[in-house]
C-alpha cells in the first residue's frame, strides 16, 4: 500500500474525528472557560480592579473557543 | 450483606516496602503476566505452516491489521502504530472481560476499612482505577505528539499550539493582522485544551463504562442472585469490547492526524 490520502479515505479519519470532537466537545468549552477565569480572577486579587480581569478572561475565552470551534467544524464539513 | 459495592478508589491488599498493591493492580499485572507468557509461547512455536495458538494469533492479528489499514491507508505508518493500538486494545478487552469472571469481586481478604472489618475484593477490573485509564489515555495523547514531531519537525509541530511565528509574521505586516495574529495565538491555546480535553475524556469514558458495569453487576446480583443478571453480563461483555475498540481506535485517530502535515492558517488569511 502506498501514500495516498485521497478524500475518499480521508472520510473514515474523519468521521473518527469528528466522533472524538463530539465526545471531548464539552471540555474543550469548559476547561479554557475555568482556566482563564481563574487566571483573570487571581489578576483581580493581585491589582484589585474587582470584576474587570476576570470577565477578560471569560471572554478571551469564549471568543477563542468559538473560533477555533467554528474552524474545526468546517474543516470536517469541507471534508 | 456481602457483596459491597466497590467504592470509587482501588483498595489497598497489601503492601510490599513502600509499594501499595491494589485489588485493580493485581488484575492488570494479570493480564500483563497472561501475555508475556502467550508472547513467548508463541515465540518458541513458530513454524511457517500455522497450527494450534499460532493460527489464532495470526489470523486475529491479520484482522486488527486490516482495521488500522483502513484508517491510516499506509502500511508503513500501520506498522508503525500497530504495537500501540493493538496492544491497548487487546490489554483493555482482557482486562474488561477479564472482570467478569466468577470471583472478581466476591473473593477477597477482610481487611479493616474505616474501622470496620470488610470484605475487600482480591480482583478489581483494572479498567475500573482511575489511574489506570488516565495512565493509558495520557500514554495514547503524548506518544501521539512524539510520533508528530518525529514525523513533521519539531518547530512546524510546535507552531500548530504556540502560534509565534504568526505573531512574527504579522508585526512584518502591521496594522489589522497583529490582532489577527493575537486571536490565532489564543486559539492555539485553545489547541492545547483540546489535547487535555482528550486525555480528559478517553479515561473518564473507559472507567466511566467499566466501573459502572461494576457497580451495576454488584447490584443485580444483590436484588436477584440467580438468572436476572446474565442478560446484564452479556451487556458487560459487549460492553467491553466497544470500549476497547473505541479507545484504541481513537487512539489511532490521534495518531494518524498528528503525522499528517499541517496547512498553516497563515498562509490563508
Amino acid at each position: 500500500m502506498n501514500e495516498t490520502q485521497t478524500p475518499e479515505n480521508d472520510k473514515k479519519l474523519s468521521k473518527m474525528g469528528m466522533l472524538s470532537l463530539a465526545w471531548e466537545l464539552g471540555y474543550v468549552i469548559a476547561l479554557p472557560l475555568l482556566f482563564f477565569g481563574y487566571i483573570g480572577k487571581w489578576m483581580d486579587s493581585k491589582f484589585s480592579t474587582k470584576p474587570w480581569f476576570a470577565l477578560l478572561g471569560v471572554v478571551i475565552a469564549i471568543t477563542s473557543t468559538t473560533i477555533w470551534l467554528t474552524r474545526k467544524i468546517r474543516e470536517y464539513i469541507k471534508k | 450483606m456481602i457483596y459491597a459495592l466497590p467504592p470509587l478508589v482501588a483498595e489497598p491488599i497489601l503492601h510490599i516496602g513502600n509499594f501499595t498493591v491494589t485489588n485493580a493492580y493485581i488484575n492488570s499485572s494479570l493480564a500483563v503476566v497472561v501475555f508475556f507468557v502467550l508472547g513467548l509461547i508463541l515465540r518458541k512455536r513458530t513454524s511457517l505452516v500455522p497450527t494450534g495458538i499460532q493460527n489464532f494469533a495470526e489470523s486475529v492479528m491479520e484482522g486488527v491489521l486490516g482495521y488500522v489499514d483502513q484508517v491510516t491507508h499506509n502500511r508503513k505508518k500501520s506498522l508503525q502504530f500497530f504495537p500501540i493500538v493493538g496492544g491497548l486494545f487487546f490489554f483493555i478487552l482482557f482486562s474488561n472481560w477479564v472482570g467478569l469472571m466468577p470471583g472478581t469481586g466476591s473473593i477477597g481478604r477482610w481487611l479493616m476499612v474505616h474501622g470496620e472489618k470488610e470484605l475487600v475484593p482480591l480482583f478489581r477490573p483494572a479498567n475500573s482505577d482511575l489511574n489506570m485509564t488516565l495512565a493509558m489515555a495520557v500514554f495514547a495523547v503524548v506518544g501521539s505528539h512524539i510520533f508528530g514531531i518525529i514525523a513533521i519537525g519539531f518547530f512546524k509541530y510546535f507552531n500548530k499550539f504556540i502560534k509565534l511565528w504568526d505573531v512574527v509574521v504579522s508585526l512584518k505586516k502591521g496594522g489589522v493582522s497583529i490582532m489577527v495574529a493575537c486571536i490565532e495565538f489564543a486559539v492555539g491555546l485553545i489547541e492545547i485544551f483540546s489535547e487535555i480535553a482528550k486525555m480528559v475524556s478517553l479515561s473518564l469514558r473507559l472507567f466511566g463504562n467499566i466501573f459502572a458495569g461494576e457497580v451495576l453487576l454488584t447490584v443485580l446480583a444483590g436484588l436477584i442472585a440467580y438468572g436476572v443478571p446474565l442478560p446484564f453480563m452479556f451487556l458487560e461483555l459487549i460492553v467491553g469490547i466497544i470500549q476497547a475498540t473505541v479507545f484504541s481506535m481513537l487512539t489511532l485517530v490521534y495518531l494518524t492526524v498528528a503525522t499528517t502535515p499541517i496547512h498553516s492558517h497563515a498562509d490563508s488569511h
